[in-house]
């Protein structure tokens, strides 16, 4: 049974890409796991942070968990419904609830649309199903209340997007994802391909619209610093898998996966002093590909403390105190 | 020029005609580097980092770029002859290139040739400037890969770019940038595109190797958690002119110009958790590099902007600190005009 | 914006010349024309181009005025090919979203038929289309429409599969957008500016296949004008009447130049607008 206090719960999430061989006669030649198991929950009103590096599978889950990506195995339950099992008509009604930020402000916006009309298109999509009470006139007030509300004055209206600046088309985008009124964002690296001056600019419109609209939020991002900065709760991920979840202050004070210990390392403190002091754990070898089979923990092979049981078999995530969760035989594996 | 001085960059001006206007995409920019220092060029995009580094080694294209002024000076030996980079005739400048001065891009995958194998693009160099022959150039090439970490060197040197991955790409093109040892490398954001612990690995290795050979080192990038573990000192870019220059301590623990502070006040920290902080953040966008007034380039968007920041450019001051320091900034100008 | 390029580039305005030239002469034809064109003018057969009696572009063997005849043909010719074209785009393009888009069987369904249409050499097919349906002149609309489809499946297909991924399509199914609404609101949009290149240079090539198929017989039949039957009938007496079959011929060659120029511009135009992003 789900969890009261949950909008949104993935269990057991599986995302697998099967590799074709062969040009005449395709035949499966093994999976690209870009997902294997993931597991975590977002209460009502927090924002989860997803972090990991390329290969690490943050971004497929936040498409699986968005329904923009068809999931190989597992559930994503929203306000406990499962969303796999609606049937395309109900799913596209349940959409309203949940809604996305794309990382890509240049390509996330169609060219051929006016600024108001792509802010406006949720609601007249829905507005046409019957699923939302409004005029035309209704939609125009709302969307320009909206657009005002991110930043984006009404003068701005008939633009194309090609005449503003990314982080205005970011601006537009965040305000067609609330457009419907949704619960939940799910924003993948809303921040990533933006200038320095400018990140901070739409992560405190982030911030503000949480707070005015009650949003929860599933943050995927790369950027340790800007998870840590916005997020309650961090799971960090490694080649499909959580490796590790805990709140913000716990994971930053109290790192425990020798993964998460070499990310928080090897992230860079604009702070001379601090860098020249710190001793980084430095790993060995590449980011691996999630095409290749594994058996046992996926890290080991560039674990500083990899042991012998490592190799034969695969932990779990286990709780080892107050909402901190771990998924290494180091810890909390009898 | 003092002799521990290797290079410096007097008021250079690189210009790019673009069919709505000219672009001063560096305008004044003046600078030294010390040898085996590691300078750092922090900026965003449209500041003129980028085409700063270019200018320096001549490979600004032109058309439609063209570099319109300035000096840049290199002396290659302490209180030997010293050379004008810009002035200098073409042959001499490509001997310097990957001799004395190696450049490492940000994109390892367009930088590689993909139809040459590893083991000759290392060994070019060699060959060009040390007149090694091929069989002693592929000998030093599988060294430094073994240097750099790329396991099973001597297999691997018969590879092409795309069978290795990013980081081991960039790898490659820092050793290629290393092989001839040069007298100083310039690296233009050579980790942004890789992944963090990958670019841990590969700040590691170009610590390591500019340490053991002296390397003076200019690293461009917008990340200044970079430039607080890699630099000693630093130069600050703001629409093709530099506004703060400092050692990195002075820098980033009492930041003079608006700008800078601005920059280290609105990045979010790993460090600091502060749930219900607001980030600062700077307001409005960077100013486009055509038609430029004589003004501050920042008064738009400056905090502390005065009525003479809109009507002339600062000059450049000389401040106390831990080491030489200047800014351009009217609050600290000494004589206004 | 865009009539301001329009204006600074030669080739598209020198093709826009050319057309605009025909379309006028044919707007002129349908009000006024020199002389009846299936009126046979006993006294005057295959008399060269004189100013004296009027026929300025002479007669051919049965008396008829060539200019007259040059201009009713345009507009048959005009006309069968913009029909022929919009018959094979609309049809071809449907066909090419839809195989873009769902991929899959729908997609190597479609394809094979555009496929097996595209093995046939384009005149061979529309011969063959013709002996099926008769030699009716709107016929030929039809075979050359056919010969069509193919090329727009491909070219609306292939436009389809570059954008199918883009992240604004991937925001429009976010915001509850049926596949349908996606590939007519987002995806047509997008792709009509290789659709726009191809429509005028079909047009040219429909000008050829309509005169070709008028040649061999098959299109529009005596005494009716058009210059591929105008060719055909002049090619006997060409040797001492070269008038009957050159005027004709200079005809075709300027539209297909008019309309290719015309279509090149566009290219230019168009593609390098789009990619102009801050």
């Amino acid at each position: 049974m789900s969890d009261e206090g949950n909008l949104l719960e993935v269990r057991g999430l599986k995302v697998h890409f099967p590799i074709h061989k062969g040009v005449l006669v395709r035949r499966r030649a093994g999976f690209v796991r870009a997902v294997d198991g993931v597991d975590f929950s977002v209460r009502k009103g927090e924002a989860l942070g997803l972090v990991g590096e390329s290969g690490c599978g943050k971004s497929t889950t936040a498409m699986a968990v968005a329904q923009l990506q068809a999931a190989t195995a597992g559930q994503v339950l929203f306000e406990g419904r499962d969303l796999g099992s609606l049937p395309p008509r109900e799913l596209r009604r349940a959409r309203r609830d949940f809604q996305l930020v794309f990382q890509d402000p240049y390509s996330s916006l169609d060219p051929r649309m006016r600024a108001f009309d792509i802010v406006a298109e949720p609601l007249r999509i829905f507005a046409r199903l019957g699923a939302v009470e409004a005029d035309e006139a209704e939609i125009e007030r709302r969307t320009l209340s909206l657009m005002e509300r991110c930043g984006l004055s009404a003068g701005f209206a008939k633009r194309y997007p090609h005449e503003f600046s990314g982080g205005q088309r970011q601006r537009i985008g965040i305000a067609r994802a609330l457009s419907l009124g949704p619960k939940l964002i799910i924003a993948d690296e809303p921040v990533s391909a933006l200038d320095v001056s400018i990140q901070s600019q739409i992560l405190n419109l982030l911030k503000d619209l949480q707070k005015d609209f009650g949003l929860t939020f599933l943050f995927i991002a790369h950027d340790l610093a800007v998870i840590e900065y916005f997020c309650d709760r961090i799971a960090v991920m490694y080649l499909g898998r959580v490796v590790e979840t805990a709140s913000a202050e716990e994971l930053n004070a109290k790192p425990l996966h020798p993964y998460t210990k070499a990310l928080l390392s090897a992230v860079p403190l604009p702070d001379p002093r601090k860098e020249r002091s710190r001793r980084r754990v430095i790993l060995s070898g590449d980011v691996p590909s999630p095409s290749v089979e594994r058996k046992g923990c996926p890290f080991r092979e560039r674990c500083p403390e990899a042991m012998e049981r490592c190799a034969r078999e695969a932990p779990s995530l286990k709780s080892v105190g107050e909402g901190h969760e771990v998924s290494c035989f180091l810890f909390g594996e009898a | 020029m003092s002799d521990d001085i290797i290079l410096e960059v007097q008021g250079l001006k690189t210009e790019f005609r673009a069919e709505y206007g000219l672009v001063k995409a560096v305008d004044g920019v003046s600078f030294e580097l010390r040898r085996g220092e590691t300078l750092g060029v922090v900026g965003e995009s449209g500041s003129g980092k980028s085409v700063t580094n270019l200018s320096i080694l001549r490979l600004v294209p032109s058309p439609p770029g063209r570099t319109a002024g300035g000096k840049v000076l290199f002396r290659a030996v302490a209180g030997g002859p010293e050379i004008d980079l810009l002035e200098a005739p073409e042959e001499e400048v490509r001997v310097l290139r990957g001799k004395s001065i190696s450049m490492i891009f940000q994109d390892p995958l367009t930088s590689l040739n993909p139809v040459l194998r590893v083991s000759l693009q290392i060994g070019e160099a060699l060959q060009l400037h040390h007149g090694l022959s091929r069989r002693e150039a592929r000998a030093k090439a599988v060294e430094m890969l073994r240097l750099i970490g790329i396991p099973d060197p001597e297999r691997r040197a018969d590879e092409y770019p795309h069978q290795f991955s990013g980081g081991m790409r960039q790898r490659v093109m820092i050793a290629m940038a290393l092989s001839c040892s040069p007298d100083i490398l310039i690296a233009d954001e050579p980790t942004t595109a890789l992944d963090v612990t990958i670019q841990a690995q590969i700040l590691e290795l170009i610590k390591s190797l500019a340490a053991r050979d002296r390397t003076a080192v200019i690293m461009v990038t917008h990340d200044l958690g970079v430039v607080a573990g890699m630099c000693e000192s630093v130069c600050v870019m703001y629409a093709g002119r530099i506004v703060e220059k400092a050692l990195v301590d002075d820098l980033f623990y009492d930041p003079k110009h608006p700008y800078t502070r601005g920059l280290l006040d609105s990045i979010p920290r790993a460090d600091r958790t502060g749930k219900d902080e607001r980030l600062y953040s700077i307001p409005g966008s960077p100013p486009s590099l055509v038609g430029m007034p004589d003004a501050c380039p920042f008064h738009p968007r400056c905090p502390r902007a005065m009525d003479i920041c809109r009507k002339a450019y600062p000059p450049e001051t000389r401040l106390e600190g831990l080491g030489p320091r200047t800014v351009s900034c009217w609050l600290h100008a000494k004589e206004r005009a | 914006m865009e009539t301001r390029a329009l204006r600074k580039n030669s080739i598209a305005l020198t093709g826009l010349a050319i057309v605009g030239f025909y379309v006028a002469a044919i707007l002129l034809s349908l009000v006024w024309l020199p002389f009846d064109p299936v009126a046979m003018d006993t006294e005057h057969l295959l008399e060269g181009p004189s100013l004296a009696t009027g026929h300025l572009f002479g007669t051919d063997e049965f008396g008829r005025d060539i200019l007259s005849r040059i201009m009713k043909g345009a507009s048959v010719s005009l006309v069968i090919s913009i029909c022929a074209t919009a018959l094979g785009a609309v049809v071809g393009v449907l066909m090419g979203i839809w195989a873009g888009y769902l991929g899959g069987r729908w997609d190597q369904f479609l394809m094979r038929i555009a496929d097996i249409l595209f093995s046939f050499p384009s005149l061979l097919l529309a011969i063959f289309v013709m002996a099926i349906l008769g030699e009716k002149t709107y016929n030929v609309v039809f075979a050359i429409g056919i010969v069509y489809i193919p090329q727009f499946a491909r070219v609306s297909r292939g436009a389809i599969l570059t954008i199918k991924s883009s992240e604004f399509v991937r925001a429009a199914r976010s915001n509850g957008a049926s596949p349908r609404f996606i590939l007519f609101r987002h995806l047509l949009p997008n792709i009509l500016v290789p659709l726009i290149v191809q429509v005028s240079l079909s047009l040219s090539v429909a000008i050829l296949l309509e005169s070709s198929l008028s040649f061999l017989g098959l299109g529009v039949q005596p005494p009716y004008p058009s210059w591929g039957n105008m060719l055909s009938a002049g090619r006997k007496v060409m040797v001492i009447a070269p008038w009957t079959a050159v005027y004709p011929g200079l005809a075709i060659v300027f539209l297909v130049l008019g309309f290719n120029l015309l279509g090149d511009g566009l290219r230019d135009i168009l593609d390098p607008r789009l990619k102009n992003a801050r």
